[in-house]
């Protein structure tokens, strides 16, 4: 082909392209630290900007940048996709909640802060940051119980909220015992009214997390024979003091429990989920999900609210993160569809055959954050700093009255002491609804952390709250996928499930 | 026809468009009202006519509307460039192992997305684009421009030689060619290309959603759908924001549904 | 000699490039990676170990993959009524439709339902099946009807035909489309002749219209079938799987152990499976379909 005139045509075309493509690509930042906070929307999200900002000012040589995204299971998907790959492009402050604290403390993921809590905070006095937590509190989170891998920012926990209006004109006060709700329930519904309204989809099961109150009052009557003993790799001094009373709620809330001797009970059938403790719990349990509006597992959290605000139904089984926007909706309604509300906490069973334990609350944290390990200790310092930052009594104040201020939610009622005073009377008082029920021993649940075991779990904790499986066969079957994942993890983590022994993936 | 039958004829695909265009007119309804009245008096005709839920809406959505236009507008515009310069170079060319080269082009067609979205997913990872427009173009690229350079080709070869070879003897570059007289004459058929690939890339789903995780890059159909599902507590603003994200679709569609129509009708699609 | 017509064509191989360049990097090479990695246990980038066929066998015991086969059959089934009746009606309703302007308007007119963003109508469907605020139901009270009041989506009973019927009346543009151009494509002679004989109008469609539009059915057929296997988004938005088993299809099962569990390995095994089974099926609809007009 001859030589052609128009030959520059095509470089001015790979210029355009070039240029656009420079457009689109990431911007080189300067080369200040990179803090990266990852949270989820609707919380403290503009307090959190501030503070970040805050804390650039004094520390020029630091961004922190907060990444919100939607909500936890799209934290998740960020999270699992940020470190599918190398993690220098991961969060390293991250919101654990759905993430498997424990599988990714195990995996090297997640830093244990348990020195840097007995370090002074400077940011709060020099006082040393760990006394400025609920101790107890703290603890719940401890991977093991002995690792401490999350900062819980608030207090959260599930209650019944109750329509003051509905109770009153039928006469009815807030139940004392399971019983008596199941029996208050059955009375509302006669007289056409729906009792409970609750979630329950596949990004928020609330449904569940009341079974899983059950659950927890049956594996208890277990503790004797997990507790972690003296030679045990995560025995503590408290361990001693242990002594095993149902009745009393707390007398657990500081020892630990030994993995390994959870597991082998299990594998060796110590423990079943066949067995009759179970069985009752769970069967009491379902009794409940007779009161539930119809077609829980199609209705979001945004369904069950509308229908306890717009008074179809007389309670909501939900958490404490909603108080602030049910009174916001219930302000801007008109006068006549207004109704007085509050709180009561989940009653336990008066009389039980197997002497389950009372209903304890799940002692959950709004905002779980963690940690990500980046095997760079210079850098866990500077983000060690930041979180000494906001942890500290003057900040987290801040976090909760700005928050309020600009008309977005709190979640619960803050950890950090000295916070409290901030909330107004009124909060306060709802709050006051939730939490003093003790703490429900979440790691006597095995699997709990485990994305496979729970995803495995969901379908039929799912048809067990519609009544399709009794509480017999739901329980066969959650038994064989217990030990069925407990002996993967045996496979796949090489455990040796020897007490005094730590196992770590490596 | 007997006219009786004529008109039942009629009244009948009336009544299916109406059904048809029933869940759009009620999220333009809907999106008129304010919360409160939705929650408590549903068929009601809105009160006051809200225009601020566009407003608000407008404003969480756009950036997501920009994201989806963008990578549209980019993809579609090089899937045309592909398709029409491939295609002509099948149409008009030949070179050893040209059918060869055809067949490993078209026979990828027949590879669902399925198979491809785990793989995809790692590979892009590895390179590094993911949370980038890069992640979703190179993609559409490849994929799109199939169907495109075979109705291109097809297209190409009806054309008389004559109108190529007068070119290349007054001395243009087979790109002049391609520029000068083949994109001219094809622009009915890279319309239809065009849109068909601009509906199916502002529509497309899985794949953003699993290689978009950044709140501002995210493309409106996951924009959406993260919006809805934890808190939908704003159902006016919400259904605007639906109204609003349908808009660039709308007009995409209009503007071009005689060539989208008459391509497909005269294509004559079969398998 | 091939090497010099080669390097003589070298322009076309160039003008070509391009195209080859994204179809290798971008299809061929995950379509390579995802068929070799089916066999792998894969978590993270990079590192995966060869175990055969263990990600098959593990399939068989899978219960989402078991519950999800038969609910993709049926949703398939149900995807292909869908996508060949009512927008055949139609197409014929319209092809009954003698003044040519009319014909051209209602084409334009069924055309438009197509405007809206597909994520827009799910959302759409998802909030008419609200079980309490949706329009569903709240029209049913409204009737009276309460004893029909449902938990669309919440009852494992009715989730899967909640899903199936969204987007009612199911008038899909693409296929309309493809039918009225194969109508439109009949050659007159043969309608003429039909009406001289007397042929009603149902007898026409049946003996002349179906006969004549299998290459059109195969082709809708095929999309259909690829698009139902592979379109998991309009269940991980309505329903997510559930209640229990009752919507899970085996893609949205590949998604979660890729999103969810990091299992890449096990969720390539069922892409591959899948793929194997809409190529079959796509070759079993070619073959068995035969239509006179096929030389």
């Amino acid at each position: 082909m001859s030589p052609s005139p128009g030959a520059p045509k095509r470089p001015r075309l790979g210029a355009l392209i070039l240029s656009c493509a420079l457009c689109v690509l990431p911007s080189q930042s300067p080369a200040k630290e990179l803090i990266l906070l990852s949270t989820v929307r609707g919380f403290y999200n503009t307090a959190l900007l501030e503070l970040a900002d805050m804390y650039m000012e004094r520390h020029p040589d630091v961004e922190v940048e907060i990444n919100i995204q939607p909500d936890n299971f799209s934290i998740l998907r960020y999270y699992t996709a940020q470190m599918a790959a190398d993690r220098s492009s991961a969060p390293d402050i991250v919101h654990g909640n759905l993430l498997g604290i424990e599988k990714n403390f195990h995996l090297g993921r997640f830093l244990a802060v348990n020195e840097y809590l007995d370090l002074p905070n400077p940011y709060a006095d020099n006082v040393i940051w760990r006394e400025i937590f609920d101790e107890t509190f703290l603890k719940v989170f401890a991977v093991d119980g002995i690792y401490y891998c999350v900062l819980p920012l608030d207090y959260l926990d599930v209650a019944v909220y109750y329509n003051r209006k509905i109770f009153d004109r039928f006469g009815l006060s807030p139940p004392q015992s399971w019983e008596e709700w199941l029996r208050l329930c059955v009375f509302l519904k006669d007289n056409g009214v729906i009792p409970i309204a609750v979630a329950a989809t596949m990004q928020a099961d609330i449904s569940s997390w009341f079974s899983t109150m059950f659950e927890d009052a049956a594996l208890r009557h277990f503790i004797p024979l997990v507790i972690a003993r003296p030679g045990d790799w995560n025995y503590v001094e408290a361990n001693s003091a242990y002594v095993h009373d149902l009745d009393d709620r707390h007398a657990d809330q500081l020892i630990t429990i030994n993995p390994e001797r959870l597991a082998k009970a299990f594998l060796d059938g110590d423990i079943s989920y066949e067995m009759p403790v179970f069985v009752e719990a769970y069967t009491a349990f379902q009794n409940l999900t007779r009161s539930y509006a119809l077609g829980h597992l199609g209705t979001d959290q945004t369904g069950a609210y509308h229908l306890f605000l717009t008074q179809k139904a007389a309670m909501w089984l939900i958490g404490s993160w909603r108080v602030g926007s049910l009174m916001r909706d219930l302000a801007s309604l008109p006068e006549p569809k207004r109704f007085g509300w509050s709180v009561f906490p989940v009653p336990s069973l008066a009389h039980s055959e197997s002497r389950l334990g009372p209903l304890r609350g799940l002692g959950g944290a709004g905002h779980q954050m963690c940690i990500v390990n980046k095997n760079d200790p210079a850098h866990h310092d500077r983000v060690i700093d930041f979180m000494m930052f906001l942890y500290s009594p003057e900040q987290s104040a801040y976090l909760i009255r700005r928050t309020l201020e600009v008309g977005e939610f709190i979640q619960g009622a803050p950890m950090i002491k000295g916070a409290r005073e901030q909330l107004s009377g009124e909060i306060l008082e709802k709050l006051s609804g939730f939490g003093g029920q003790g703490y429900c021993k979440l790691e006597m649940i095995p699997n709990r952390d485990d994305n496979e075991a729970q995803a495995y779990l969901r379908p039929l904790t799912q048809l067990f709250s519609l009544r399709r499986l009794t509480p017999e066969e739901f329980l066969r079957q959650k038994q064989e996928l217990t030990l069925k994942m407990l002996r993967r993890q045996v496979r796949e983590r090489g455990y040796d499930l020897d007490p005094t022994t730590e196992e770590r993936v490596q | 026809m007997k006219t009786k039958q004529l008109l039942l004829v009629r009244l009948g695909l009336y009544f299916l468009l109406v059904l048809s265009l029933l869940p759009v007119i009620m999220m333009v309804l809907l999106s008129l009202k304010n919360n409160v009245e939705i929650i408590t008096d549903f068929w009601a005709w809105p009160e006051t006519i809200r225009w601020d839920n566009y407003a608000a809406a407008f404003s969480s959505v756009k950036g997501s509307i920009f994201n989806s236009l963008f990578v549209a507008l980019v993809s579609c515009a090089g899937i045309v460039f592909l398709s029409s310069l491939s295609g002509f170079v099948f149409a008009r060319h030949s070179f050893p192992g040209k059918e060869l080269l055809f067949a490993l082009l078209i026979g990828l067609i027949m590879i669902p997305q399925i198979l491809l979205l785990v793989p995809l997913f790692i590979e892009v990872k590895r390179m590094g684009i993911t949370n980038t427009y890069w992640a979703l173009i190179f993609p559409y690229l490849a994929g799109g421009q199939l169907v495109g350079i075979l109705l291109c080709r097809g297209f190409f070869s009806t054309i008389p030689k004559e109108l190529f070879e007068s070119a290349r003897i007054d001395g243009a570059s087979e790109f002049q060619v391609y520029s000068r007289i083949v994109l001219p004459i094809s622009m009915p058929i890279l319309t239809t290309v065009a849109i068909i690939n601009f509906h199916g890339i502002y529509n497309d789903f899985v794949w953003p959603l699993m290689v978009l995780q950044r709140q501002e890059l995210k493309t409106f159909a996951v924009a959406i759908f993260d919006l809805s599902t934890v808190y939908r507590s704003e159902y006016g603003l919400t259904f605007a924001a639906y109204a609003i994200g349908s808009l660039p679709l709308v007009i995409v569609l209009l503007a071009g549904m005689k060539y989208f129509v008459r391509g497909i009708t005269e294509g004559g699609l079969k398998a | 000699m091939i090497l010099k017509k080669i390097v003589r064509a070298n322009g076309s191989y160039l003008l070509l490039a391009p195209s080859f360049v994204l179809v290798g990097v971008f299809l061929y090479y995950p379509a390579f990676s995802g068929i070799y990695h089916a066999f792998t246990r894969w978590q993270a980038v990079g590192a995966s170990t060869w175990v055969g066929i263990d990600n098959f066998v593990a399939m068989f015991s899978d219960p989402f993959l078991r519950h999800g086969l038969s609910n993709q059959l049926v949703l398939s089934f149900a995807d292909f009524a869908k996508a060949l009746i009512p927008p055949f009606l139609v197409a014929e309703m319209i092809y009954m439709l003698s003044r040519e302007r009319e014909r051209y308007w209602m084409r334009t007119l069924f055309v438009i339902p197509m405007v809206a963003p597909m994520m827009v109508i799910v959302l759409m469907w998802y909030f008419i099946y609200d079980p309490n605020m949706g329009l569903l139901n709240q029209t049913l009270a409204g009737l009276s009807l309460d004893q029909w009041r449902l938990a669309w989506l919440g009852d494992p009973d009715v989730a899967m035909g909640s899903i199936i019927s969204m987007g009612f009346p199911w008038i899909s543009a693409l296929a309309f489309l493809i039918f009225l151009a194969g109508l439109n494509n009949i050659p007159p002679d043969i309608i003429d002749a039909a009406r001289i004989d007397g042929t009603s109008v149902l007898k026409r469609i049946l003996h002349i219209d179906i006969p004549m539009l299998v290459p059109q059915f195969r082709l809708v057929i095929i999309l259909t079938l690829i698009g139902s296997i592979q379109d998991f988004g309009r269940i991980l938005v309505m329903t997510g799987g559930g209640p229990g088993y009752a919507t899970y299809v085996p893609a949205l099962w590949m998604y979660e152990q890729t999103f969810m569990l990091s299992h890449f390995g096990y969720a390539c095994a069922i892409g591959v499976t899948l793929f194997a089974v809409i190529l079959t099926g796509s070759l079993l609809v070619l073959r068995l379909m035969k239509s006179d007009l096929d030389h």
